[in-house]
Parts: C-alpha cells; sequence; structure tokens
C-alpha cells in the first residue's frame, strides 16, 4: 500500500548527504542548542540562523517548498501553546482582553516572549526537517548507537520503524473493511467499532511480535544484534564540523 | 501536549532530560528482567502499534475528530514499565521523523506522558482496582485513563510555568479545561479496546508480579 515517505529526500546525493552521520547529528543538535540559548532581543541573530539554515538546504538539493510545508504544518500546535503567553507578562500594557469575567491584559514584553518562543520553535523544527532529510533513518539510529545512546533504545527503535509500515497496512485494510461493510455509521457505533479495531490491532500486533521473535530465535537471535558499520569519519566530516560550529559561534558573538 | 524547543528554560529541558534518561533506564531494566530477550521485538512492535492507533481518528462531539494517546491502554495491556518504553518511544519517533514535539523537550514529553501518563496512570489504575476489586477493572480503567491525560497536562502546565513561558492562572485552567473533555474520549476508548481484548484474548491482558511468560 501507499505510504507518505518519511525521510522522503534522505537518499538524494549532495554535501551534506554524504556526511557521516554522527557529525550530523552533533552539528545540528548543536544549531539547536544555540538557537535555543540566544536571548530574545538579538533579532539579528534569529535572522543570521534562518540564512545558515537556508543555506544548508539549498546544498542538500532538497526542494525549499518541501520544507517549507512540512515547517509550517507544524506550526499550528506551537500557536496553541504560545496562544498562552503575551498575557501576563508584566509591562506596559497594549489592550485588555475581556475574555468573560477575566480581563487579559496584552503586555509588550509578553509578546516580545511570544514571538521568541515561536522563532525559536521555527528554527528547531527546520534543523530536524534537515537532519531527518539528509541521512537514511536507519543510518541515524546508527549513528545514534555510535553516540552512546544505549543499545537497547536505539534496537526497539530500529524495530519499531521497520514494523511500523505492516501495522500501519493491517489498519488501513481494517479500515476498508469497515467501510465497505458500514454505510455512514455515526456517533456511538462508530466509536465502539473503531475501538474493537484498536482492539484486533493490538492483539494481531502482539502476535506478530511473537512470531518475528520466534524466527529471530531460529536465525541464532540471542539478545544483542550485530551491524556491519562501514563508515568512519573523514576529513570532510571534520571540515564541516568545524565550519558550522565558528559560524554558529560567529553568529552568537555578534549578537552580543 | 508535545512540547515543542523553545518554550522550555534551560534548567527545566535539563533536569526533565535527565530524569528522562534515568527512568527509561531503569523501566528498560526492569522489563528485561520478566521479558529477556523478548524485550527488543515486543517492544518495538508494541510502539509501532501505538503509533498506528493514534492514527485512527475517532469522532468527537460537534463534528470534530481527535485520537487516542493510549498511555494506559499501554500500561494495562504490557504493564507499567513496559508500557512507558513503548510510549517513549513513540516519542522518540514523533520529535525525529515528524518533528512533533522539539528534541531539547523531548526530555519533558516523555517525563510527562511516559512517566506521569503511562506510569501515573496505572498506579491509579490500581489503585482503583484495591478500592472498589476486579469486578469493577473497566470503571478502574476508566477513572485512571481520565486522571492519566488530567496529569499529564498538569505536569506540562507547570514546566511552561517554571520556565517562565506562561502564568500559572492562564495556562492552568485552559489546559486542565481541555484536557478534561480529551480525558474523557481517553477513557471511553481506553475502557472499550480493554474491554474487548479481554472478550477475545484474555491472556494478553498484564497481569502483575511477573505472570507475563
Amino acid at each position: 500500500m501507499r505510504h507518505a515517505f518519511l525521510d522522503e529526500y534522505s537518499r538524494l546525493d549532495s554535501i551534506l548527504h554524504r556526511r557521516d552521520p554522527r557529525v550530523k547529528i552533533g552539528v545540528f543538535f548543536a544549531c539547536i542548542l544555540f538557537i535555543v540559548l540566544t536571548p530574545p532581543e538579538q533579532m539579528r541573530s534569529f535572522f543570521l540562523y534562518f540564512l545558515l539554515l537556508s543555506g544548508l538546504m539549498a546544498l542538500s538539493r532538497i526542494p525549499a517548498v518541501f520544507v517549507l510545508r512540512k515547517s509550517l504544518e507544524l506550526m499550528p500546535i506551537v500557536f496553541c501553546i504560545a496562544a498562552f503567553i503575551p498575557f501576563y507578562k508584566p509591562g506596559v500594557v497594549i489592550f485588555t482582553l475581556n475574555a468573560g469575567f477575566i480581563r487579559l491584559p496584552l503586555t509588550h514584553t509578553g509578546l516580545m516572549l511570544m514571538w521568541n518562543v515561536i522563532v525559536k520553535a521555527y528554527l528547531s523544527i527546520l534543523c530536524s526537517i534537515l537532519l531527518v532529510n539528509t541521512a537514511d533513518f536507519v543510518d541515524l539510529l546508527k549513528g545514534f548507537e555510535r553516540l552512546r545512546i544505549p543499545r537497547l533504545v536505539v534496537m526497539i527503535v530500529s524495530f519499531m520503524y521497520r514494523y511500523l509500515f505492516v501495522i500501519e497496512d493491517e489498519l488501513e485494510r481494517m479500515q476498508v473493511a469497515r467501510m465497505s461493510r458500514s454505510v455512514r455509521r455515526s456517533g456511538w457505533g462508530l466509536i465502539k467499532t473503531l475501538s474493537n479495531i484498536v482492539g484486533v490491532l493490538f492483539i494481531r500486533s502482539y502476535e506478530k511480535a511473537e512470531k518475528v521473535y520466534l524466527a529471530m530465535c531460529c536465525r541464532g537471535y540471542t539478545g544483542p544484534i550485530r551491524t556491519l558499520h562501514a563508515w568512519r569519519i573523514t576529513k570532510n566530516d571534520i571540515y564541516f564540523c568545524a565550519f558550522m560550529l565558528i559560524i554558529l559561534m560567529t553568529i552568537r558573538m555578534s549578537g552580543v | 501536549m508535545h512540547i515543542p524547543d523553545g518554550f522550555l528554560s534551560t534548567g527545566t529541558w535539563v533536569t526533565t532530560w535527565l530524569i528522562s534518561a534515568g527512568g527509561l533506564g531503569a523501566c528498560i531494566r526492569q522489563a528485561s528482567r520478566s521479558l529477556k530477550d523478548k524485550v527488543v521485538p515486543l517492544m518495538g512492535v508494541m510502539s509501532a502499534f501505538v503509533f498506528a492507533a493514534q492514527m485512527l481518528n475517532f469522532p468527537v462531539a460537534g463534528g470534530t475528530s481527535g485520537h487516542f494517546l493510549g498511555g494506559v491502554l499501554a500500561a494495562v495491556l504490557l504493564g507499567p514499565c513496559a508500557g512507558a518504553i513503548v510510549i517513549a518511544v513513540v516519542l522518540m519517533v514523533q520529535c525525529l521523523i515528524f518533528q512533533d514535539g522539539g528534541l531539547t523537550a523531548l526530555g519533558a514529553n516523555i517525563f510527562n506522558m511516559s512517566f506521569i501518563g503511562t506510569i501515573g496512570g496505572y498506579l491509579i489504575y490500581r489503585l482503583c482496582n484495591g478500592v472498589f476489586g476486579r469486578r469493577f477493572i473497566i470503571a478502574s480503567i476508566a477513572v485512571a485513563s481520565w486522571a492519566s491525560v488530567i496529569l499529564a497536562s498538569s505536569a506540562c502546565s507547570l514546566q511552561l510555568v517554571i520556565s517562565g513561558t506562561s502564568a500559572f492562572n492562564v495556562v492552568f485552567p485552559a489546559m486542565l479545561g481541555v484536557h478534561a473533555l480529551i480525558g474523557i474520549g481517553e477513557a471511553v476508548i481506553t475502557c472499550l479496546v480493554v474491554s474487548f481484548v479481554i472478550k477475545v484474548r484474555p491472556d494478553l491482558v498484564y497481569k502483575s508480579e511477573g505472570s507475563h511468560e
């Protein structure tokens, strides 16, 4: 069946795609840290971060429309949480919102804080989109493993990634079966049917897990998983890492 | 309820990261003890199940729809530690691939939904079971799932307040009000799913004291 592939552009070939996953994880995590730790008044720094990320996006050959669409899809959630912010910070009151019996003063500092949080969230989302779309998810997981993230966690995540599509297909088949058997049922009946679908999905997933486990035992699985690690950090990786860190530092320092 | 990057103060996200990392390690040790080498395939496939189940849209009153969170469901069916691992893995994948929740805020999100929501929900479930008795298992699950959503959202609001991004008197009523409603949906769905599983495969429901084999 058809899936919206998660890491659609991760198999392109570019300077960014060729970098070692460990280096990429480190660099993008550093980007997020720098962005999050930048004081809110430094408007120019945020603009420079944005330029830097746009530059990387251009280098990676990921279509800008894709990145834009993907990042904007996530913004409603950010706005929902950010909507509380401007109403409480003490400061110059711009106007007061009368919501029934509560009076909510909207202040200048509050608005500044909201803008700051939204910008930081957006730039961080851009970072993760770039990270995920410039490396194969499997390579990324291996990178995490090499970076001393506990092996068991990485293995569970990689299993989940492997079976996600299988189980989604199962769910889709059940949905098709439901729709072909019940004509526009709604309300309580629909909720009951959907809950039973979740129940069946649980049982089938559990049985699938047991079968997978037994199949693994047949093939000599005793606990640890062995994988082939073919890649190592090259000179170009180190240059890339150093270059990015210098730029990030420069942006951070220039704002002070 | 997924907190994005930039909303939490440095102290808050570092602390919650440390707590979550430690807690997750303890949960994995605990789960490995009862599941042995089955822990990787079982937890992996079950995380995929929770992820897929969260994609199912349930009709809510007034033409809107929502999905369920599955914390208490995972805890009741798989046990508290395994449930917490499953929810944490789902959060990690949502953060990494879908950018749903920030990387720095991942610790806080795991803390809220895996530990407060799932393990906390399970404790409430056990408590209710003790008070009402085993005959009212479904009622206990209803109370626990509603409470778990409320608890997780209040932990989330508390972190926002501590970080200075929100005021207590604004964020608490709003978050709790919304999540009191979401919790009702969660309770209804969790009860229906668990009663279905009890009817069809009662052996799959987690029984405490390591009788999982």
